[in-house]
């Protein structure tokens, strides 16, 4: 049995596909792709497939990672072409690694946005201000959580979760560049961050487009 | 290819997967270079419509011709529809994201009489009027098939044309037909005109009903030369016939999300409540060599890691140990699990058993449908309790610990003490299970028994028998509930009005097109789903059209009524039927069909000999 790490990019269409179902479809994918596959030992053997870090349903990615077990010793670069061969309309085959290092490594994620907004001015004046807001000391935001079993919105500091953040204007679009805690343990998704943005600048974007491009750790080294 | 409006809506949606189409083995075409632009709607979600067998072979069929590109549609779940009307989307088609009302042909697969008011909204949300009448240009055509068209008057209004019967063949004859019409420029009544000279296509507006001051039907009358009866289709051959080497994979979870192969069409059984038991006669058969073939092709081109095997009554396919035995030799080292959904009670091999054990463990359903032996007799389910106990022993020794029972209730002759005796089996099978030495250690056994209302069908000896009224279904359920005794027994209830509401429209006439309409109107939609069904809507619309429900559901017909689908021929002759009702009220059985032929007439088309007759 070895383990590998498939990479892959999301896009288009496939952005709609949830987490579960993203489960679903590679496990469909990798059956079809006949790779010499590990099945799990139980009573009901199914493929071993994990995936590092989830990707929130509406967000593209340049590259996920994840993670299946196979067999015997087929070379990375035969696993890369019967995959690439199978997938779904969306998601393509970027690479197939020996994995690096474990996905509780996971510290940060960056993350490409590009937003529309109504016009030139209101773009220009959203780029400045987020920029503003979070080179500023505190950027408080309410996120949803529970207490017990009660869901409450919780007061989350943001600033404690942004590690890197660019805005830039052209024409009606503002491109965002941050990079923000991602993991198991502190994460941020820029769906938060835009929303509190929105409700601290009075204005929103018409469009979004989300693009997840790395995941790093802690050193700020990529994760492979 | 979605637009840029779409995008805007689709984050707002809950499971935004339903429209966006672009799942593996979805067929996308060059628009320029088809004739015929074909979409095929599902009157109901995606989930429901995606795990449909019937769409699937169609739809592999229709885009199987160079000529034509069918697409799917399904219907927009309320917080989408909202959001579409909104912002002006018209209803599109999942592959390429255009208006359906720019297409030649909207096909509906009519499955379940409450998803009338889909069709209607859908219609609408295309932008399309939605009477037939009022589309006056030759496309788009709308046609219907599937079970409801056996008596499709009450939405005869909407639809140009209808297919009875298996629309494999049929469906590829009009294709060829509109395009003729297409390239000669015809008017749609030229169009429709030379339709209804095609066997096994009836065009509604061709057919004139007058109705007596009663309310009864006075006649129907065909026009143009329209044919006085439309037979439905038949395929013959079903190892021959069409069957898709792949199905559309969607990333949703859909209802039946796996390989479904069908291995035989029709019944020999001929219980009298069943209408699928009629309306697919005579019984065929498909070879064990070529469902194992189509099961591993499908699989290989799917990924789907479960099989199953499709048809009514699947103990009763003759190859059966065949077939497994043939389908274990590759699923087993393939990590395939096969399913056979629809088991009697009477002939479960105990063979079956464990070849069934094998593979993965679900649980077990068994129907015995009425609780006494008389109203079994009645309904001619020709089942013993002893053998439904037998079976369910078995199925304890194999080691399942959990067992479905299905039974009706307000069957014809129905009284309290059949009640009774549901609960009194349901019991007895629970015993069966302490009986057993061999039970698994710590675990108790759960059995739940789901009892559904029971509605007369058209092409059924029950066709003329009064369906029982909400107020007495409701009180059978309630004295069913509590007659149960035992918490290891779960009694499941179903909406008796949405039962009353399928009665009307199942024996429905072309009067209620405008209750359906006004219904829609008012917003009715989705009545299948007890979340959204809003009776009092539907009260509302049939008193302002002056009708009255109950006339439909709740009347019992005589033999010589002319009845609303007279005009249709499904083969089994109204003599034959009237014979089986006469023998439900005595009680008296009828054999099976490969026991003793009944003389239905569904072999006719076949040569006068069937599978069955054997």
């Amino acid at each position: 049995m070895r383990p590998i790490r498939v990479w892959f990019s999301k896009t288009g269409n496939a952005k709609y596909i949830s987490h579960l179902d993203l489960n679903r479809a590679m496990t469909r994918a990798v059956r079809r792709a006949h790779i010499p596959l590990w099945y799990t030992e139980g009573f009901n053997p199914h493929p071993y497939i994990t995936f590092a870090l989830p990707l929130s349903l509406g967000q593209e990615s340049a590259a996920e990672p994840m993670d299946i077990r196979i067999e015997s010793d087929m070379e990375n670069i035969e696993i890369k072409k019967r995959l690439s061969s199978v997938m779904p309309e969306g998601i393509e085959i970027t690479g197939v690694s020996e994995p690096e290092s474990g996905a509780s490594e996971i510290c940060y994620a960056e993350y490409e946005i590009i937003l529309e907004f109504a016009d030139s001015g209101e773009a220009a004046n959203f780029a400045m201000r987020a920029a503003e807001l979070v080179s500023r000391n505190g950027l408080a935001a309410q996120k949803p959580g529970k207490q017990g079993r009660q869901k409450v919105l919780k007061q989350v500091e943001l600033k404690d979760y942004i590690a890197g953040f660019n805005a830039v204007n052209k024409n009606e679009n503002v491109l965002l560049t941050a990079v923000l805690s991602a993991g198991s343990t502190k994460n941020l998704n820029p769906a938060l961050l835009l929303e509190t943005l929105y409700s601290a600048t009075a204005v929103s974007a018409g469009a979004e487009k989300i693009t997840r491009k790395r995941l790093l750790k802690a050193d700020f080294e990529p994760f492979r | 290819m979605l637009s840029k409006k779409l995008e805007k809506i689709l984050p707002l949606v809950q499971k935004p997967g339903r429209y966006t189409g672009g799942e593996l083995n979805s067929v996308v075409k060059d628009k320029n270079s088809v004739a015929i632009r074909y979409a095929f709607c599902f009157p109901d979600t995606y989930e429901i419509g995606m795990s449909h067998l019937g769409m699937k072979i169609l739809y592999s069929l229709a885009n199987a011709r160079d000529d034509t590109w069918c697409e799917r549609v399904f219907a927009p779940w309320v917080d989408m529809e909202n959001l579409m009307r909104r912002k002006g989307i018209p209803l599109y088609a999942l592959e390429s994201g255009d208006p359906i009302c720019e297409f030649d042909l909207i096909g509906f697969t009519l499955q379940y009489e409450l998803s009338y008011s889909n069709v209607l909204n859908m219609l609408d949300l295309a932008g399309l009027p939605i009477k037939a009448a009022d589309r006056t240009s030759l496309t788009p055509i709308v046609i219907g098939g599937g079970p409801c068209v056996c008596n499709a008057e009450p939405v005869a209004e909407f639809f140009d044309l209808f297919l009875p019967g298996e629309g494999e063949e049929i469906s590829g004859e009009v294709i060829d037909l509109l395009k003729e019409h297409k390239m000669k420029g015809s008017s749609k009544a030229e169009f429709l005109l030379a339709a209804s000279k095609i066997k096994g296509v009836y065009v509604p507006s061709l057919y004139e009903v007058l109705h007596k001051a009663d309310g009864t039907i006075d006649s129907v009358t065909p026009l143009q030369n329209a044919p006085e009866k439309v037979q439905k289709s038949l395929v013959k051959d079903l190892n021959g016939m069409f069957a898709p080497d792949s199905f559309v994979v969607p990333f949703l979870e859909i209802v039946h999300d796996r390989v479904t192969v069908e291995i035989f069409r029709g019944c020999i059984r001929g219980c009298r409540f069943c209408q699928a038991g009629f309306l697919y006669r005579p019984v065929r058969e498909k070879s064990a060599d070529t469902v194992n073939l189509q099961c591993k092709a499908l699989c290989e081109n799917t990924g789907y890691d479960e099989v199953s095997l499709c048809s009514l009554s699947t103990s009763d396919y003759t190859e059966i140990n065949r077939l497994l035995t043939g389908l274990l030799d590759w699923t087993v080292e393939d990590k395939v699990n096969i399913s056979l959904p629809s088991l009697r009670a009477d002939n479960f091999p105990e063979e079956l058993m464990a070849k069934l054990a094998e593979v993965r463990r679900s649980g077990l359903t068994f129907a015995p449908e009425a609780g006494t032996q008389r109203l079994r007799d009645a309904i001619n389910k020709n089942v013993t309790e002893e053998e439904v106990l037998s079976t369910v022993r078995k199925a304890y020794e194999g080691g399942w610990t959990a067992v479905k029972l299905y039974f009706m209730t307000g069957l014809p002759t129905e009284t309290m003490e059949d009640i009774d005796a549901i609960a009194e089996l349901a019991q007895k099978t629970v015993d069966e299970y302490y009986k057993n030495p061999d039970k698994p250690k710590g675990k108790g056994v759960s059995v739940s028994v789901s009892a559904a209302s029971f509605v007369p069908k058209p092409f059924t000896p029950f066709q003329w028998e009064a369906q029982d009224t909400v107020e007495l279904l409701e009180e059978k359920q309630d004295y069913l509930k509590n007659a149960v005794k035992t918490r290891k027994v779960s009694v499941g209830r179903h909406n008796a009005k949405t039962s009353f509401l399928e009665g009307v429209f199942a024996r429905g006439d072309r009067r209620l097109s405008k209750v359906i309409e006004t219904a829609v109107r008012k917003g009715c939609r989705f009545d299948g789903w007890d979340d959204q069904f809003r009776f009092d809507l539907w009260q509302e619309a049939f008193r302002e059209c002056g009708l009255s429900p109950e006339f439909y559901a709740n009347r019992k017909r005589s033999f010589d009524e002319i009845l609303p689908w007279d005009h249709m021929d499904y083969l089994v002759s109204k003599a034959f039927l009237i014979n089986e009702n006469k023998k439900a009220h005595k009680p008296v059985t009828t054999p099976n069909c490969r026991e003793k032929c009944s003389g239905c007439g569904a072999g006719a088309l076949c040569g006068g000999v069937c599978d069955a007759a054997d």
